[in-house]
């Protein structure tokens, strides 16, 4: 159950925004009816399934695919051998270049893959041959017959290691394992460690998990050999991208165009933002076989070859005066990136480099990072996306700091915060911090938690032998993602189109996996329009009907897409105003849109419909103004204005363009005879600015505590010494079910960004980052009269019996 | 997986050498097999697998590679199926049964490298399962050799 408690800050209201509408989406969705990739059939569909690599690290010395051929029903069998002929390379993603950053961080380290393991496999799970069946149980049969020959290589897994000189190599041709260095650094931070009274060194690592979506991802593609058009149905958060990169990618046929359309997604969480090999290789056999192929991934495929998330081992350390005054921070990223290709990661780690200080005041930064690639999944996108190492790194540091200097935790964080007044604040890595209350917030938080009669019953409790603790946070997601050199491009396009009868049409270049952007849409085109809610429209994830654009990721819909929309919406009604001022003969700012009508404010007698504006601007264009063209139907590109795609000096550039928040409070209890943690209470303070539909973001934000209460307790991807990844099904990889996750207080400051025209700054990641940091308080707090110390996640059971019993015998239990 | 142990026969080394060292027998006394191909050294076998929820079949080939009469013997190769690749060593080396009586202690050690679906569907289930085949084999190797000695 969730107590959301009065807002104690103004949202914005009008007639349709700010207001928690009914989701337009969910009617087909709770009724069966919506379309996902898995209900594409079109005729003659055949089946495709992948050969996965057994192994973490081998070579390939033989691989036959002879008798998988021969099995009646198969009616394609591909290797890597047959892909260069069609295959220039997959197109790297997202950088476009190896030196996005420039300015001193050279080093991406790039090889060319070509969607099927060549000479080498480099992770278990990884594709190796393609088949393609009549069905699928003929497909799934012809994998046994796939015959390969490995010779296992010793497999690299830690990334600490595999940086090591020496260390087995997975490119060999680098002559390390190090696909990405960046450094980034800002003020003197030699001298403020020089100044420091106190300096706190830790080495803190972020374990490896990952999202899972209800539906794993998937593909249909359909090749039409005389438009030369490759049609791909496709569970991806990025369909433009999508199809730009397959274009990039294939070099036979000549002039492939490449339609994607991204129907129903059952969820992202970034595993979707990225370019898979199952992508290349099924479009490729619907190109050879001219007839459409279906690939939909397992759950156990999901788990081994879909990105993962997180791991990260940092080397942090804090310059403190006596008073708790934070004079400068140095770290030292060690960034498993797996085997780094082809999603996403490398983007992910620089996020983690870039906003390390979180909500602080820390100009005086130092971050050297290193991507090392390992034997494992390879790293992409992952709810948080970089910045929940980072906000994980500082939270936890701000607590161990404060034992160390004898201060209570939230002390030393209202000490350091970014102060309301210092908005809009530009960080020590250059992205300027739009809005908030920090220390509001953490205030608000406290006082639902009733923090002081909760460390008055954490006495109590000790006394009686307990382990009760209370942790707390405050995490800032950078929102909207905008790099140089890649995809994430800074712009949302949005074009809207009013019809002769009235209604409104709106497509843009994103697409939804969930959020409920039909709904929020129509909102904000109501609002600004005058119509009617039900009379908006919108079409999205399909590349051939939409706005080229980078599609949905880093929660940028609610910054850059209603920013677009509203912009495209404002652009129409001036349109809109100045045929009806015409028309009425009275100037435009007298007028009104409202009811389906325009007309002169206070006087009812000077009013015409929508729909006669827009048959006059489709059918009587005589009656339009001198110079007007005809038709209701614009284009507009929404350039985002905070952020900057030319780099700094020492690796400092705005990347992010929203800065919500979440001050976050846990109260836990830890059973010491089974290690069990239990929350007692978990409270939320988020700001994510004006809430354009708050029953959308509630939604959203309560799911993303689930996602990091998971991470915090339940979920950890785990190798053995040979690099197999042991949980691979739902049955040993945890992901909490409702009765896992506490009761929550919710509350939201709003905080309006001055960046965009709603105030709007991204929501539904923030919640996802917190629980990591929070419940490690939490749970360090309890032990304290233990000494036990905790630097590794998750808190599962049998970690923090070990913790405890180790304490209880005099070791560390770090 | 690493496992090892003993088991002690009342045949003599010589016997139970020919006979470990005999593809032929050796398959013979192998649980669960559905076909089998035979060479001087090496044998080829397809056998069912059932590990939790995962039924299947392996195939499972294995070459002496080394062998000093009457002292020890070592087949190496591979298995492989449903998703699985396993690399299999194991060595038999035999000795004099300290019991007195004349027979032949087995001194058995085997290396496992389990990799792709089994390993990790399977996890903790392996072990139970190999040792439980092995001593399926051990109890056919030994009952084998009794009826040879009567007969």
């Amino acid at each position: 159950m969730t107590t959301t408690v009065e807002h104690q800050t103004e949202n914005l209201v009008g007639r349709f925004i700010g207001r928690s509408l009914p989701r337009k989406e969910d009617r087909d969705l709770i009724r069966g009816e919506a379309t996902f990739v898995g209900d594409v059939n079109p005729p003659g569909l055949l089946y495709a399934a992948f050969f996965r690599s057994p192994y973490a690290h081998a070579r390939i010395a033989r691989l036959d695919l002879t008798r998988a051929r021969e099995l009646p029903g198969v009616l394609l069998a591909l290797s890597a051998e047959d892909l260069p002929r069609y295959v220039r390379h997959m197109s790297p993603f997202p950088f476009l270049s190896r030196d996005p950053f420039r300015a001193g961080n050279p080093s991406i380290k790039f090889h060319d893959h070509y969607g099927l393991a060549q000479d080498k496999v480099r992770f278990q799970g990884e594709p190796v041959a393609l088949i393609v069946a009549e069905n699928r149980y003929v497909a799934e049969d012809a994998l046994e017959l796939v015959d390969v020959d490995f010779e296992p290589l010793e497999p690299v897994l830690v990334a600490e290691d595999a940086a090591k000189e020496g260390s087995p190599l997975l490119y060999e041709d680098w002559g390390d394992n190090v696909a990405l260095r960046f450094h980034v650094s800002n003020g003197d931070v030699e001298q403020a460690f020089r100044d420091a009274d106190v300096v706190v060194s830790e080495r803190i690592h972020l374990h490896r998990f990952t999202g899972t979506p209800i539906e794993p991802r998937g593909v249909v593609a359909s090749y039409e050999r005389g438009k030369n058009v490759l049609t791909l149905w496709d569970s991806t958060q990025i369909p433009h991208v999508v199809s730009a990169l397959l274009e990039d990618s294939f070099k036979e046929p000549k002039h492939l165009k490449v339609h994607v359309i991204a129907p129903n997604i059952g969820g992202g969480f970034g595993q979707k933002w990225g370019f898979y090999p199952e992508e290349i290789c099924v479009s490729l056999a619907s190109i050879l076989l001219e007839r459409p192929v279906k690939w939909i991934e397992t759950r156990r495929e999901h788990m081994v070859a879909t990105n993962h998330g997180r791991d990260q081992v940092h080397y942090i350390e804090l310059a403190l005066k006596q008073d708790g005054t934070i004079l400068g921070l140095r770290d030292k990223i060690y960034a498993d990136l797996g085997d780094a290709y082809p999603v996403g990661g490398l983007a992910s780690i620089i996020s983690t480099a870039m906003f390390v200080p979180g909500a602080y005041k820390i100009q005086n930064y130092d971050c050297q990072l290193q991507g090392i690639v390992t034997n494992k999944t390879p790293l992409g996108a992952h709810r948080g996306f970089g910045k929940s190492e980072a906000a994980y790194m500082i939270e936890r540091m701000m607590d161990i700091a404060a034992d160390r200097l004898g201060m209570v935790p939230e002390a030393i964080r209202f000490k350091n915060f970014i102060q309301p007044e210092d908005f809009p604040y530009v960080c020590a890595t250059g992205s300027r911090y739009d809005s908030g209350n920090y220390p509001g917030a953490l205030a608000r938080a406290l006082e639902l938690a009733d923090y002081e009669n909760m460390r008055k019953l954490q006495e109590q409790n000790r006394r009686e032998g307990k382990l009760f603790g209370i942790g707390m946070c405050l995490v800032v997601e950078p929102s909207s993602s905008s790099r140089m050199g890649s995809y994430n491009s800074g712009y949302f396009s949005t074009t809207i189109r009013m019809d002769p009868q009235g209604q409104v049409y709106v497509s843009h270049g994103g697409n939804d996996e969930g959020q409920g952007h039909w709904t929020t849409i129509s909102q904000l085109v109501a609002e600004e329009l005058g119509v009617d809610y039900d009379q908006v429209y919108v079409v999205e994830g399909d590349t051939r009907n939409t706005p080229y654009g980078s599609g949905s990721y880093s929660s940028r819909f609610s910054v850059v897409g209603t920013s677009s929309v509203t912009m495209a919406a404002r652009t129409l009604k001036a349109k809109i105003q100045r045929i009806a001022a015409h028309l009425l003969e009275t100037a435009e700012a007298d007028l009104e849109l409202v009811d389906n009508t325009v007309g002169v404010r206070g006087d009812p007698t000077k009013r015409v419909t929508l729909q006669q504006i827009a048959r006059t601007a489709y059918h009587r264009i005589h009656d339009l103004p001198e110079g007007e063209e005809p038709g209701l139907e614009l284009t507009y590109h929404y350039r985002d204005s905070n952020v900057e795609l030319r780099p700094g000096t020492n690796g400092r550039v705005a990347m992010f363009s929203g800065f919500p928040y979440d001050a976050e409070v846990a109260v836990i209890e830890i059973d010491e005879q089974t290690g069990f943690l239990k929350i007692l209470k978990f409270v939320s303070v988020h700001d994510c600015g004006n809430l354009l539909n708050p029953r959308i973001v509630e939604g959203q934000h309560l799911g993303a505590l689930a996602h990091g209460i998971g991470g915090a307790i339940y979920e950890e991807l785990r190798y053995d010494e040979n690099g197999q990844l042991l949980n691979q099904s739902f049955k040993d990889y945890l992901v909490p079910t409702v009765m896992e996750i506490p009761e929550y207080t919710l509350d939201h400051l709003i905080s309006p960004s001055p960046f965009t025209p709603g105030g709007y700054k991204g929501a539904g990641e923030t919640g996802a980052i917190g629980p990591p940091a929070c419940l490690a308080n939490a749970v360090e707090d309890a032990l304290k009269p233990l000494g036990a110390k905790i630097r590794s996640l998750p808190l599962s059971p049998d970690y923090l019996w070990h913790t405890i019993r180790a304490a209880r015998q005099g070791r560390n239990g770090a | 997986m690493k496992l090892s142990g003993s088991f002690t026969v009342s045949s003599s080394r010589d016997r139970v050498y020919a006979f470990l060292t005999n593809p032929r027998k050796v398959v013979d006394a192998l649980p669960d097999i559905q076909s089998s191909e035979v060479e001087e050294d090496a044998f080829t076998v397809e056998a069912r697998v059932g590990v939790g929820p995962m039924r299947g079949t392996m195939r499972v080939h294995l070459k002496m590679v080394v062998q000093e009469p009457n002292e020890h013997a070592t087949y190496r190769g591979q298995s492989k199926g449903m998703g699985t690749t396993v690399d299999l060593e194991t060595t038999f080396a035999l000795r004099d049964a300290e019991n007195g009586g004349g027979g032949t202690s087995v001194d058995w050690s085997g290396d496992a490298r389990i990799v792709g679906r089994l390993a990790s569907v399977a996890g903790g289930m392996l072990d139970p399962l190999a040792r439980k085949n092995i001593q399926t084999f051990v109890n056919a190797v030994q009952g084998s050799l009794e009826q040879e000695e009567r007969s």
